[in-house]
């Protein structure tokens, strides 16, 4: 029998890998549960940045590790218009004046004060879980109206903090579309203006590893081995209360251990395993979407509007497209317009991914899950997506794979117990994972 | 309700000369629904010569009575007491001034869309009682019922906001919800920020039971209950009180229009001078304090203290002016605007109960629970402005719960419905959709309907503001509780005129007549008065 473990965490994308390695490092007993299918990292072509703190912990340095900054955050409207803000808030006015949106005075206060809005340390533990929130906190928020301003802007639906600042419906959709294209969110819906705090947070900045460096999931690997990380797999299938401070996991058919806690370093990870009910805290309320990957082999680089690359792009309409789509999700079926993210490979391949696509399809009315059909479908979608902003691209296209994260169907293992801990930001998801972790040893001494 | 009508306070007319300044008043109170009759009670009551002012030509703001065919009345506004704040009640003797309630807590009848029926007992701490076929269920059922009461009971003092009216509110506030056992304290953080869908999934297992539940905290409120801080307005529901009982739904006698002659009565008696169809034009502002009002008939009224019980736009962007009201209010006030609203709708049947089983459902509470699929698509459809296919239905039968209002050979039957979208000025094609839709809900459960209607009367939220003078968006559905919560302490607190005292709907947390927001308006006012009095 292996452990027990401190910190069970469950997946292994690069914030889980990078919270094992940190918590291992600081003398926690980690395990992490892989996912059975290793095909997925084909899929990634940028990750959230590594912060400085947890380069240092990591000595990283020490690996031959490089990582670029992605170029500019693109949005390639109907119609050839296009609008595009970059890391600096220079280049950021720069281009607004160039793409002749009046709204570019605004913007430099926009984003410190949308940001500023996350520095309350309550409000923001309980973005994650209200399991290690500080307790009685509400009683202080309550009582205090500059508190519940910020808890309810910050809270509150994504399109009402945009309409509070600008008149421009291209440079509204963009940051709608880039800050809620990870999670499905529509901008109506409460919790949505959460993601746009993470998402306009300088951190949250995305990173792609240099050409000819490993990958950064390799490098972790080698780090969580290196500090007595346990590699398990297989899915968690009954966790049971056991004595003390433990919960008793079984994990496939015949292998049980016992674990303080269960950490899911990204809120999808979660909704995948079926830790969807213990998604409590507004910013996760996003529920009941599929994630859809494509990627596409190319023969040649295609001709892009705008931008290079080195960017991340937004495929969308109109401003309603995302509330529309994300209403069809939820409701079960496909979005006609559907929002489409794309970026490149260091390979040159393209990858495009949607979460405004259904869970599980409501037909006839029952539930149901996806079908190889539906991928075809939802694959068809995105090119077609696709083609409309790069006419050039079908030509080019040499091989085509998919991959879909649906939501965890049925019973879930996880259902009823305490000490489930799940990272909740879509954004600059390898600092939150790790600070979170950090913060669960903390309570656990 | 037209034998009231000598009980109006009138003027000797010669006093009420447009372009007259009046002085010698204490207090003004703007609005007449029930909060501001409420406030004006308090304020008149510690010896304060009030007047409060109302725009419209009756008394009661949107509560009002009309006749949808010869001698059969109906009230607007309101068709149940959900919230009445007890203290109001027991302070300004509303019992003695005629409030009487012909059923105290009435029981619900539930029906789903496959025909299914669920009942619950109106006393909902013995709602898992009842027909329930399943013991786990049931079982799980009253565990959740008692933990929702307890946290509902626990948070009551902020939702209705009276700590704020004494001294150092905030920190009272902090005091009572920090002391809370943690226990209780840790199942409020859990579900503080929740969505209704997620915690009652995982806490009910019966989809009837979660639908149900589902619709209760869905119902009047502006959040889809697959939301953020949905559950909280169910909690919210359940902190309030009617006819004594926690959580209860209530039927007057006379239906709530008594809760307004109730407090006019209350308001008379603590000589409040009551004048309708006297609209104000702008508050006066001298120096950093409130001097009076201004009407729209030129006239002035004179007094150091200002009480506005009418919507926050009206009397901060209208009658106060942008020029002196902070940036963060006039944002609050811009922003966050309702596209949800819900619709009344009454029915004059014709024909009376064959059987005993019809008749004692008609003393019920009768709610039409759509699938949490049909729900959560109305909440979509009215968002994006179309009229949802199935929708919450609330309704009662007023002739039968209250034996004086029984018609001969007839029913009236009224109804409540919800989500549908908010339009600020809806015209006939869309009146007769909604008509439509409601229609064919109520059908689901009420079949014969169509052959038995001898009238059928619609109410939207814009006809409520028309005939009261006020913002049609203030009688949309509410936002979630937090956004509530932060506009209701900054229009009670943020004008930082002296002198002026917020109890208008933004004033209040969730739906229904509570007239908390009045009571702490007038008790604030006194305690500042008070203090500066020589």
């Amino acid at each position: 029998m292996m452990g027990p473990f401190d910190i069970l965490i469950v997946g292994d994308e690069e914030p889980a890998l990078c919270a094992a390695a940190c918590a291992a490092k600081s003398g926690a007993r980690i395990g992490v549960l892989k996912k059975d299918d290793a095909r997925r990292k084909n899929f990634v072509a940028s990750t959230s940045a590594v912060p400085n703190f947890v380069w240092r912990r990591l000595d990283l340095q020490d690996y031959d590790l490089s990582l670029v900054p992605v170029g500019a955050r693109v949005t390639l409207l109907n119609g050839s218009k296009a609008v595009s803000t970059h890391a600096t808030n220079r280049d950021t006015v720069n281009s607004l004046v160039a793409a002749d949106i009046k709204d570019h005075l605004l913007w430099p206060d926009f984003q410190n004060e949308i940001v500023s809005l996350n520095d309350d340390n309550y409000l923001s533990s309980l973005q994650y879980s209200a399991q290690i929130s500080s307790r009685k906190g509400f009683a202080a928020l309550l009582a205090d109206p500059y508190a519940l301003d910020r808890a309810a802007r910050m809270f509150g639906p994504c399109i009402d903090v945009l309409n509070d600042y600008f008149s421009d419906d291209a440079l509204k959709t963009h940051l709608a579309a880039h800050a809620l294209s990870p999670s499905g969110f529509g901008p109506k819906e409460r919790g949505s203006a959460a993601a746009l705090v993470h998402f306009l947070d300088e951190a949250s900045w995305r990173v792609r590893p240099d050409k000819n460096t490993p990958s950064i999931r390799s490098i972790l690997e080698k780090i969580c081995q290196q500090e007595g990380v346990t590699f398990l797999s297989g899915r968690v299938t009954e966790i049971t209360p056991a004595n003390g401070k433990y919960l008793s996991l079984s994990v496939g058919t015949d292998e049980r251990f016992k674990a303080k806690y269960i950490f899911f370093a990204t809120p999808d990870t979660a909704r995948q395993f079926g830790a969807h009910e213990h998604l409590d805290a507004p910013i996760n309320a996003a529920a009941g979407h599929a994630t859809f990957s494509v990627k596409f082999k190319l023969a040649e680089m295609v001709d892009l509007p705008l931008g290079d690359n080195t960017d991340i792009f937004q495929i969308i309409d109109d401003p309603s497209d995302l509330q529309v789509a994300r209403d069809k999700a939820v409701a079960g079926r496909f979005p006609k317009k559907l929002p489409v993210e794309f970026e490149f490979t260091r390979h040159g391949e393209i990858v495009a991914r949607s979460s405004y696509l259904p869970g599980a399809f409501f037909e006839d009315g029952e539930w149901r899950g996806w079908t190889g059909q539906d991928r075809q479908a939802a694959a068809a979608l995105i090119k077609e997506r696709l083609t409309s902003r790069i006419p050039g691209l079908s030509p080019q296209i040499r091989r085509t794979e998919t991959d879909v994260i649906t939501p965890f169907l049925g019973k879930s293992p996880f259902a009823g117990n305490d000490r489930i801990i799940i990272q909740s930001s879509q954004h600059n998801t390898i600092s939150a994972a790790v600070s979170l972790i950090d913060e669960v040893i903390a309570r656990d001494e | 309700m037209s034998d009231n009508a000598d009980e109006h306070m009138v003027m000797p007319d010669d006093e009420r000369l447009p372009g007259r300044i009046e002085g010698g008043i204490d207090a003004i109170v703007i609005g007449a629904g029930a909060d501001g009759l409420a406030a004006a009670a308090y304020l008149g009551r510690a010896g304060l010569k009030t007047v409060l002012v109302g725009a419209g030509k009756e008394i009661g703001g949107k509560v009002a009575v009309r006749e949808i065919a010869p001698d059969v009345p109906v009230v607007d506004g309101e068709h149940l007491v959900t919230v009445l704040d007890p203290d109001v009640v027991a302070e300004l003797d509303l019992y003695r001034h005629g409030l009487e309630y012909a059923a105290r807590r009435l029981d619900t009848t539930y029906y789903f869309d496959d025909g299914e029926v669920l009942r619950f007992d109106g006393d909902l701490a013995q709602a898992a009682l009842l027909s329930l076929d399943d013991d786990a269920d049931r079982e799980r059922l009253e565990t959740f019922m008692s933990e929702m009461l307890e946290i509902a009971d626990r948070l009551r003092p902020a939702f209705n906001m009276s700590v704020f009216a004494e001294k150092d509110g905030d920190r009272r506030l902090e005091k009572i919800l920090a002391s809370l056992p943690t226990e209780v304290s840790e199942r409020i953080d859990r579900v503080l920020f929740g969505t209704a869908d997620n915690i009652l999934r995982a806490r009910l297992g019966d989809t009837r039971l979660r639908a149900l539940l589902l619709s209760e905290a869905s119902f009047r409120s502006g959040v889809p209950p697959f939301e953020a801080f949905s559950f909280m307005s169910l909690i919210r529901r359940y902190a309030g009180e009617a006819a004594g009982l926690q959580g209860a739904v209530a039927y007057p006698k006379g239906g709530v229009m008594s809760v307004i002659t109730a407090l006019r009565r209350a308001a008379q008696l603590a000589k409040v001078d009551v004048r309708a169809a006297t609209p104000v034009r702008s508050i006066l502002i001298e120096g950093d304090r409130v001097a009076g009002v201004t009407l729209k008939d030129g006239g002035q009224l004179r007094a150091n203290i200002v009480v506005a019980a009418i919507d926050a736009k009206q009397a901060y962007m209208d009658m106060i002016g942008p020029k002196l009201i902070d940036i963060e209010l006039q944002r609050m006030l811009s922003v966050s605007q309702s596209d949800i609203g819900s619709a009344r709708l009454h029915l004059l049947l014709k024909g009376v109960a064959q059987d005993d089983a019809t008749r004692k459902n008609m003393t019920r509470r009768l709610v039409f629970t759509p699938t949490p699929e049909e729900l959560s698509a109305a909440f979509m459809d009215a968002r994006a402005g179309r009229i949802p296919e199935k929708l919450i239905i609330e309704a009662i039968f007023p002739t039968a719960l209250d034996q004086e209002r029984s018609l001969e050979k007839r029913q009236l039957m009224s109804v409540m419905a919800h989500p549908l979208p908010f339009d600020k000025t809806p015209d006939e094609v869309r009146r007769e959709e909604i008509k439509k839709a409601l229609l064919s809900n109520i059908e689901i459960f009420a079949s014969d309907l169509s052959e038995r209607i001898e009238a059928v009367d619609l109410r939207l939220p814009a006809d409520d503001a028309k005939n009261t003078g006020a913002t049609a968006q203030s009688y949309a559905s509410k936002p979630d509780i937090i956004q509530q919560w932060a506009t209701a302490r900054t229009v009670t607190s943020a004008a930082k005129i002296g002198g002026f005292y917020f109890c208008g709907p933004e004033a209040q947390i969730g739906g229904g007549i509570s007239c908390s927001a009045g009571r702490a308006a007038a008790k604030t006012a006194l305690r500042d008065y008070k203090r500066g009095a020589p």
